[in-house]
């Protein structure tokens, strides 16, 4: 008898994704196509999740870390204006906040 | 009866209009998009103590005030200046925390720490977060279920491994797994319609 809880019950797909982020997150390149191929029986919870994914990435906009290094000065220069004003139209101009 | 949503570019026209009542409904609709910066602004502050639902309320409080001062023309750049202040405010927050820790040991130096504290993220593949279409996934998010919210923003807002994610959540890596698959089917139903 396992003491899996109600709240950690799980299917078939969510067993394979799990697969799936642990080797992405060791840095793997998984191929989405091949990953599904491998799961037949969860194919289309998989193709979903992954439709999804690619949508819902693109809303939240790229990864920090590739804006921050394209940013460069312009953030630092965002960053130094903290405390003193920010600006509501573009880099030169400000307005003051409490 | 219900009517039909106002959209932001609308409420942020009559907000600019001078129309009270709309900057407020604008402020409004942006709440979960500041929720989700809040939490992500605390997430990698371990140790100082705020409320992100309080953080939010600073920010909009901030962005009602000084809304006369604001320049921008575009709905967008209303995101860019909320998120600014947003920042600000975080890092009063943070500041506000280790001045009291410094007030117990008055011997240290002063330190200008501002480009020290980051208020965003300690993940570097965390989203930028910083469109119109974030407020929107925002918005979508907040009709999850609390725990696949909390999932879905773990893995796919601040890209969490799912090691990390399920230690958070106190389950195991299939079940955080499960309720990510879930809330990502649910809002990929709801954009769907739209």
């Amino acid at each position: 008898m396992t003491n899996q809880t109600a709240r950690d019950k799980t299917d078939g797909a969510d067993v394979a994704l799990a697969e799936y982020m642990r080797r992405t997150d060791a840095g793997q390149q998984v191929d989405r196509g091949a990953f599904i191929a491998e799961h037949p029986q969860c194919a289309t919870e998989l193709r979903e999740y992954f439709d999804s994914v690619d949508e819902i990435e693109r809303m939240a906009g790229p990864p920090l870390a590739s804006t921050v290094k394209n940013a460069g000065k312009s953030a630092e220069t965002q960053m130094t204006s903290i405390g003193d004003s920010v600006s509501g139209k573009s880099p030169n101009t400000t307005v003051g906040l409490p | 009866m219900n009517e039909p949503p106002v959209s932001l570019n609308e409420l942020f026209r009559q907000a600019r209009a001078g129309d009270e009542l709309a900057l407020g409904q604008l402020c409004e609709q942006h709440r979960p998009y500041l929720k989700l910066l809040a939490q992500r602004s605390l997430d990698s502050q371990i140790g100082v103590r705020a409320d992100a639902s309080d953080l939010v309320q600073q920010t909009l409080l901030s962005a009602i005030r000084n809304f006369k001062n604001f320049e921008g023309e575009h709905s967008a750049q209303f995101v860019a200046w909320l998120q600014v202040i947003h920042e600000r405010n975080v890092v009063d927050t943070i500041r506000a925390h280790t001045a009291d820790k410094r007030a117990v040991n008055r011997e240290g130096p002063i330190v200008d720490d501002r480009n020290q504290i980051n208020p965003q993220t300690d993940s570097p593949s965390a989203r930028a977060m910083r469109s119109e279409e974030a407020v929107q996934l925002a918005q979508a998010m907040e009709t999850l279920p609390a725990d696949q919210r909390e999932a879905v923003r773990l893995r796919h807002l601040e890209g969490w491994p799912i090691s990390r994610i399920a230690a958070s959540l106190a389950r195991s890596e299939e079940a955080s797994a499960g309720l990510i698959k879930r809330g990502m089917e649910k809002l990929r139903k709801k954009f769907q319609k739209l």
